[in-house]
């Protein structure tokens, strides 16, 4: 009997010391500066207000195609960024826009996601498990006449969020070109350019490009080369 | 040979044969990156079974836990059955719960990212654990190939040893196993490696871990393989 307790006692503080051992500390580092954001902030009322004038204002890229840069981000509490004023995946967006001279279109759902990091993971994973298609809020204004179509999303659980999935299938993408670019942490573009090409046969997917979520977010000059080196390979710009 | 040793030899390999499985589905577990979500899953719902069913066959441990005597060895062993025993029962708890696909009818409605951090640590904990306690029994298994097979193949094990020892120590090293195991990473960072290397990684950390692990017994016990 002495033998069992010792070996229990053995075990409880070995796995004890683990845990200690395992406490994270990723506490989130300071917010980005205020200067960035309202610099960036003025950037975004000037290219929002852009894509909501009529088609007529749309621009176009040098090579006369008309580009869409759809995105979903979401801001607020996210891992290793703390918390932002603007999701990493905005602000890859954003600069696709400026470089490409594209519309920009947020892809919103109807129903916000908690700022709160863990609420929002429960609920994304829900929505995967169900398979949902939340709602969105607006449409994009004439999207038949965009020939390409950029589209940017974080990995949620492995996957696309399911707010992508319904913007997908809500508008024909037949003989369209899209370009998917994407936030993470660690899994890459995780299978996802597959699952758009499944979800889009009647349109060409192009090679797309991951960057990590804090890369996008703090080291802007970094991003903004890779993204800049990307287009061109897919011959835009 | 008669009806009764014939009977024990086939339970004897069965064992060894779910050993093996556990470790080949193990090593295809850990390669989910390359594997996907919805093999994955099923993979390690085969794991669970065959897990239930090592425990079945060597049902006998737990009825001699209250048997014999307790020396520093024995204490070390029965301390790694048992925290892999937990560890194990951790992944596939979590496992279930996080399910896309085979147990999503068992979705839980909160707590899904803590439950992602316990498998992700707990996973690379496995790897060493599942090892050391391969290397704590490995004697038993050595001692019966040495006994039947030409001697030639104790120098071939004890280069696999060393090779598996020293690769396993330098992937151990490149995958930031320790970043996982103490959750410094809370994400799993894909490998730009082949899925055949990959796997070789993980072999050669399961190797080598149980070879150290079997050379320190041997030490301690001065046991001759």
């Amino acid at each position: 009997m002495k033998k069992v307790i010792t070996v229990m006692i053995m075990v409880f503080s070995i796995v004890t010391l683990v845990g200690c051992g395992s406490a994270t500390n990723n506490t989130p580092p300071a917010e980005s500066s205020a200067t960035d954001t309202a610099t960036v902030q003025k950037t975004e009322n000037r290219i929002l207000k852009d894509s909501s004038d009529s088609s007529s204002e749309n621009s176009t890229s040098d090579s006369g195609s008309k580009i869409l840069v759809a995105y979903f981000s979401r801001a607020g509490e996210n891992y290793n960024v703390g918390t932002v004023e603007k999701g990493n995946t905005q602000i890859m967006a954003e600069m696709i826009a400026e470089e490409t001279g594209g519309t920009l279109f947020k892809v919103e759902t109807v129903t916000p996601y908690p700022s709160s990091y863990d609420e929002c993971t429960d609920v994304a994973k829900q929505e995967q498990n169900d398979n949902a298609r939340p709602e969105l809020k607006e449409a994009v204004d004439d999207f038949d006449d965009y020939d390409t179509i950029i589209l940017g999303f974080p990995i949620w659980w492995g996957d696309m969020p399911m707010a992508m999935y319904t913007f997908l299938e809500s508008y024909d993408f037949s003989g369209k070109t899209v370009l998917p670019f994407n936030t993470h942490e660690g899994s890459g573009e995780a299978g996802t350019t597959g699952k758009i090409q499944s979800a889009l046969p009647q349109a060409t997917a192009l090679e797309g490009l991951a960057v990590q979520g804090k890369t996008a977010q703090e080291d802007r000059n970094d991003t903004m080369t890779t993204i800049q080196k990307w287009l061109s390979q897919n011959e835009i710009n | 040979m008669n009806q009764g040793s014939k009977r024990m030899m086939w339970k004897k390999s069965f064992k060894y044969f779910i050993d093996l499985l556990m470790i080949a589905l193990f090593v295809l577990l850990m390669s989910n990156q390359y594997t996907g979500q919805l093999a994955h899953e099923w993979i390690g719902s085969g794991m669970l079974f065959v897990v239930l069913m090592h425990h079945w066959l060597n049902r006998t441990w737990y009825k001699a836990l209250s048997k014999g005597n307790y020396n520093i060895i024995r204490m070390l062993q029965t301390s790694i059955d048992f925290i892999l025993l937990l560890l194990i029962i951790a992944m596939m708890v979590s496992g279930i719960l996080l399910s896309r696909y085979v147990f999503v009818w068992l979705q839980p409605e909160t707590g899904m990212n803590s439950l992602r951090l316990i498998h992700l640590a707990s996973s690379h904990w496995t790897v060493l654990l599942m090892a050391a306690h391969l290397g704590l029994y490995l004697s038993v298994f050595l001692k019966r190939i040495y006994r039947n097979e030409k001697q030639a193949i104790r120098v071939i094990f004890r280069l696999c040893g060393i090779i598996s020892a020293i690769f396993g120590l330098i992937s151990v090293m490149q995958l930031n196993f320790v970043d996982y195991m103490f959750l410094q990473t809370e994400f799993y960072q894909y490998s730009e490696d082949s899925f055949v290397l990959y796997m070789i990684r993980v072999v050669s950390i399961l190797l080598g871990t149980a070879s150290l692990t079997h050379l320190f017994m041997k030490l301690k016990r001065r046991i001759k393989t």
